[in-house]
């Protein structure tokens, strides 16, 4: 018999499947949503590496300017976090560190916009390989290299596949799809297609590279400085077109989900806590656990005043496969014992990529 | 936003995946434990078609004082914890003495339990490629499926559109935990699981010999076992069949292995919770509440038990061929309640899916 764990007392949250089986419009619907988020910073802060740079980053999001967009690091962050972050539409970050700071960059975006439809965790990559089971594949008919499971990169996909293969797999790409660049030896991209390909042909019907186009939806490490941002002030490249030639010459290759032609049905997700805390509870700490069928997000706990002013937080989150989480763990971060006198309110949340929930939510004195 | 259902004071009962990584050990071990189970009916009943089918045959009878192997021939989907929920004082009580009704499974639900053990792969009145399986299950080998993606296919076009050659290959990769699924357009189909790696002999030249290469397999059949691999017992359940890749070519027995086995995909945890409030004072009202699971739900049971323990009432939920969701209240007209005399009884309900099952509510009642 499988081994069966019973837990009484559960609060669920499930998070119904999307309607429709347009699951390319789906997914471009929530990168287009993370894109749009119009918020402010309530200081100036810039985003820079903790540790060695792996590749340039300088964003400095001014105090009094409006920006468009989810920010630019490598936490893993999903649209309900990052709108939980904000108050009154101010956003405080709690890093100035790209490792550290809320947000998300080009992968992790995507990642969240496919886990409102499939389960798909995090994992540092979005091709084809055995993390992935059976869930992407390489558009077209282009060959997968070397044996299945073992680590490739653009170049050995260009090695073995004609370049005119290469082309009739772009032009196969549609809304959703991924053009990842990826190579052994430094930081890859990765893009969202964001409308089907535009495809031109030489009069003996073999593609012309240089005028057929894919556009694209991406998170990225720089201000969008052309037409598509719109005059907006945003790291979210939207709609930027890109010849067939460029992202060839750019290694970036071509992947779809199987699922957008398999005839895969999206399953519910269930979000499950189990855990008693409450006014009395809380004088010892926060216990519990948060268990998901899909990757969890983020757990957070908010402690604000009577008048309904943060006071403080304790999160869990950058998690780039998990499905649970220890409450517990959280206690150190929290701190109440440092909390002075007086009466505050208590919010235990907890989400995936597609929402969250409130879990508890009570008041409690300190005396 | 997903819509978000909100549910409190659940109870979970969280059935683990598999420990190891060798998923055809876990099926396999699965029909085993289905095969092996040893019992005696209280009574003699006899299973016999409740439509009349001219495609099929169906005459067992199992007979009060003898032991039988294995669970019940029915249609009713019936997993291994499900069977075991009919024993009373260690007998077999039957539900009905047809085929449609009777508690227990036939050659293709007993394999989509197996396969339950690892993956949410609910029954759907084939084990083949197609839409509803997503990309779950392949055809073994090279072969390729006839037609494009979606069209109906029975094993005749298989074969049509691949070599015998072709399919002998494919034959010469089957190990254990893949399937032989007969299936033809024009009568019923018939499905074994393969329970040891093929032995393959080739002729000089490389090619296989049909007639010195095997394939074993387990299956549930309609018919009592009558050879050598009975080992004596009265089973409708074939251990260890041997057959030749000529004879499953010329009874178009089809190749099919479901993709997790070598994709790298990761089994999950399966989730059931309860949802509802059922107690010695509810009752009086009638039961209620949701049964909801992330695999397919195998069934859910309501039994009334006096104070000696005995049977009283029972209302089971069940034959279910693609369910996650049950409501209990659909129980009451079965159960019953009104009809019971004055006295004190216990009520128990319980659910399952294919990994186990679990009782959610147990409590006394007074009349």
């Amino acid at each position: 018999m499988a081994e069966m764990i019973f837990q009484d007392n559960c609060k669920v949250a499930i998070f119904k499947a999307p309607e429709g089986d347009n699951y390319r419009k789906i997914v471009k619907d929530y990168m287009m949503k993370m894109a749009d988020v119009e918020w402010t910073p309530k200081e100036t802060f810039s985003i820079k590496w903790k540790g060695e740079p792996r590749f340039k980053i300088d964003l400095t999001y001014e105090k009094g300017v409006k920006y468009h967009g989810v920010t630019y690091t490598d936490t893993k962050g999903n649209f309900d976090m990052f709108e939980q972050l904000l108050e009154d539409g101010v956003f405080t970050p709690n890093s100035e560190y790209y490792d550290e700071c809320f947000g998300n960059h080009c992968s992790a975006s995507m990642d969240m916009a496919f886990q409102q439809c499939f389960d798909f965790p995090y994992t540092g990559t979005v091709k084809p390989n055995p993390q992935r089971g059976t869930m992407l594949k390489l558009c077209g008919n282009l060959k997968q290299p070397t044996a299945y499971g073992t680590g490739y990169d653009s170049a050995d996909v260009w090695a073995i596949n004609s370049k005119e293969d290469v082309m009739e797999a772009f032009a196969s790409m549609d809304t959703g799809d991924i053009l990842y660049y990826s190579n052994k030896h430094k930081s890859g991209h990765a893009r969202m297609v964001s409308l089907p390909a535009e495809v031109v042909r030489f009069e003996n019907g073999v593609i012309d590279p240089e005028n057929s186009y894919i556009y694209t939806v991406e998170q990225t490490n720089a201000w969008d400085k052309t037409d598509a941002a719109r005059g907006r002030n945003t790291t979210w490249f939207v709609d930027h077109k890109y010849s067939f030639a460029t992202l060839y010459q750019k290694y970036f290759k071509p992947v779809t989900f199987t699922a957008y032609t398999s005839g895969e049905k999206l399953k519910d997700a269930y979000i499950i806590y189990s855990g008693i805390n409450n006014a009395e509870t809380i004088k010892n700490g926060v216990s519990g656990t948060i268990t998901t069928t899909f990757p969890l997000t983020y757990v957070r706990i908010t402690i604000r005043d009577s008048e309904g002013k943060f006071v403080r937080h304790a999160v869990i989150y950058n998690l780039p496969k998990s499905y649970s989480a220890d409450i517990s763990e959280m206690n150190e971060q929290l701190d109440l014992k440092s909390l002075e006198k007086g009466t505050y309110s208590f919010t235990l949340r907890a989400g995936i990529a597609r929402g969250g929930a409130d879990f508890e939510s009570f008041e409690f004195t300190v005396e | 936003m997903n819509e978000m259902i909100f549910q409190e004071n659940c109870k979970i009962a969280t059935f683990k995946a598999p420990e190891t990584d060798n998923y055809r050990q876990v099926v396999m071990d699965y029909m085993m434990k289905m095969a092996d189970y040893e019992w005696s009916p209280k009574e003699t009943f006899h299973i016999g078609l409740k439509k009349n089918r001219t495609d099929m045959g169906l005459d067992l009878t199992y007979e009060k004082g003898k032991v039988y192997h294995g669970v019940t021939y029915c249609f009713t989907k019936a997993s291994f914890d499900e069977f075991l929920q009919m024993f009373e004082d260690g007998e077999f009580v039957n539900n009905s003495e047809y085929y449609e009704e009777c508690v227990g499974n036939n050659c293709q639900s007993s394999i989509d339990m197996a396969y339950q053990q690892i993956m949410d792969f609910p029954f759907f009145g084939s084990i083949q490629p197609n839409p509803k399986r997503g990309m779950m299950l392949k055809l073994a080998g090279n072969l390729v499926l006839p037609g494009k993606w979606g069209d109906s296919y029975d094993t005749e076009d298989i074969w049509n559109a691949n070599s015998k050659n072709d399919v002998m290959e494919a034959y010469a990769t089957l190990d254990m935990g893949d399937v032989l699924y007969f299936s033809s357009k024009k009568r019923s189909g018939h499905l074994r699981m393969v329970s040891k790696p093929a032995e393959v002999t080739r002729f000089e030249n490389g090619i296989i010999d049909p007639e010195n290469s095997f394939i074993y397999t387990i299956e549930q059949t309609n018919t009592w076992d009558t050879q050598d691999t009975a080992r004596g017992r009265n089973t409708t359940w074939f251990v260890n069949r041997k057959r030749t890749f000529a004879a499953l070519y010329r009874r178009f027995f089809k190749p099919v292995t479901p993709t997790i086995f070598t994709s790298g995909e990761k089994s999950k945890d399966a989730f059931v919770h309860y949802c509802g409030t059922n107690n010695a004072e509810t009752i009086k009202n009638g039961i209620s509440g949701t049964i909801t699971a992330t695999f397919p739900l195998a069934y859910a049971r309501v039994t009334v038990r006096d104070t000696e323990g005995k049977l009283v009432k029972k209302a089971m939920k069940y034959d279910l061929p693609k369910c996650y969701s049950i409501d209990l209240s659909e129980l009451n007209e079965e159960l019953d309640l009104p009809s019971l005399e004055k006295g004190t009884y216990t009520l128990t309900i319980r659910a399952g899916i294919a990994r186990g099952g679990v009782d959610f509510e147990k409590f006394e009642f007074i009349l």
